[in-house]
């Protein structure tokens, strides 16, 4: 099943190479990855992650999954209407990776255990609600971690990596009673899979100490017009 | 003095993409999302010239001024 061996990759992993060497795919077996949030866009991560290899994946969330899900999050079925999510990613991990170490948490990431939070070398924003990512940046920049921040709201997404100290995400919230425009845009499942697609790429080269200009810029997509920009993040806020 | 707006996202819709305004002298970032009826309970990051603003930001001949919509689903 493990093959640390120089230069032996498992079959499973074939395709990847060479995009990624060898020896890397070795380092992704060893990583550890947290994913708060198991929704639209946490159920795309932890897939492209377990696919690629990332041998262990721990993520937050305390929802079933229910109908309105049905448009865009990627195990949600008639058939697993009412259970956990994370009960359910873990068991589709297991399927698609058995090598993966998968921790199911049906709770908050504020109510997790923080050792267990610690433990991660990446943690993924994965969260519907912005007062929850604000306190997330805050435990990330406790624990010295790095955050990749992703967001979306109908045909429209957001994604950056956050190093520990950098304030961008206060920047992004200026004021966290506010709502986006997902409350009236609603989520798209494809908007949902372009950003938490980047977001695992992010995490992949943070994890393989590949450089990434997101560390500091804000990646801006919009799908309806096609467009992507990019801005520094200010000085001040870093 | 003449600046470039851009608007993002929900913010284009009714409006426009991108635009040559003719602004006073002294003119203010919160003056130009007033100016546009830009809702402010939506309001997301501003960057003038790249790097992000607030409202009070003074704007100059030649700035470009982008404005994006809050976006916080997951």
């Amino acid at each position: 099943m493990h093959h640390r061996q120089e230069g032996l990759v498992p079959e499973r992993y074939l395709r990847n190479l060479k995009a990624i060497s060898a020896n890397e795919q070795a380092q992704l077996l060893d990583a550890r990855v947290g994913v708060c949030g198991c929704g639209g866009l946490g159920l795309y991560v932890v897939n492209y992650l377990a696919r690629v290899g990332v041998g262990h994946i721990t993520v937050w969330d305390p929802d079933v999954f229910h109908e309105s899900n049905l448009n865009r999050q990627l195990l949600a079925s008639y058939s697993t209407l009412g259970q956990k999510k994370v009960e359910v990613c873990r068991q589709y991990v297991q399927e698609i990776n058995p090598e993966v170490v998968f921790t199911a948490l049906p709770c908050l990431w504020e109510e997790g255990d923080p050792v267990i939070f610690k433990q991660q070398q990446v943690i993924v924003d994965a969260l519907d609600n912005i007062p929850s990512r604000l306190a997330l940046v805050e435990a990330c920049g406790h624990a010295t971690l790095p955050l990749v921040h992703g967001a979306v709201g109908g045909w429209y997404g957001q994604v950056t990596v956050i190093m520990p100290g950098d304030k961008t995400l206060n920047t992004l919230y200026s004021n966290a009673d506010m709502e986006g425009i997902e409350k009236e845009q609603g989520t798209l499942s494809f908007t949902a899979a372009v950003i938490a697609g980047m977001q695992a790429a992010e995490v992949i080269k943070l994890l393989l100490k590949r450089e990434s200009d997101l560390r500091r810029e804000i990646c801006m997509v919009d799908l309806l017009d096609m467009e992507l920009e990019r801005f520094r993040k200010n000085a001040t806020s870093m | 003095m003449q600046v470039k707006v851009k608007l993002f996202a929900t913010f284009r819709k009714g409006r426009f993409k991108e635009k040559e305004m003719e602004l006073d002298e002294g003119c203010t970032v919160g003056w130009v999302i007033d100016y546009l009826r830009l809702p402010r309970k939506e309001l997301g990051v501003v960057f003038l010239n790249g790097l992000s603003v607030t409202d009070d930001q003074q704007l100059q001949e030649g700035d470009t001024l982008s404005i994006f919509p809050m976006v916080g689903g997951g």
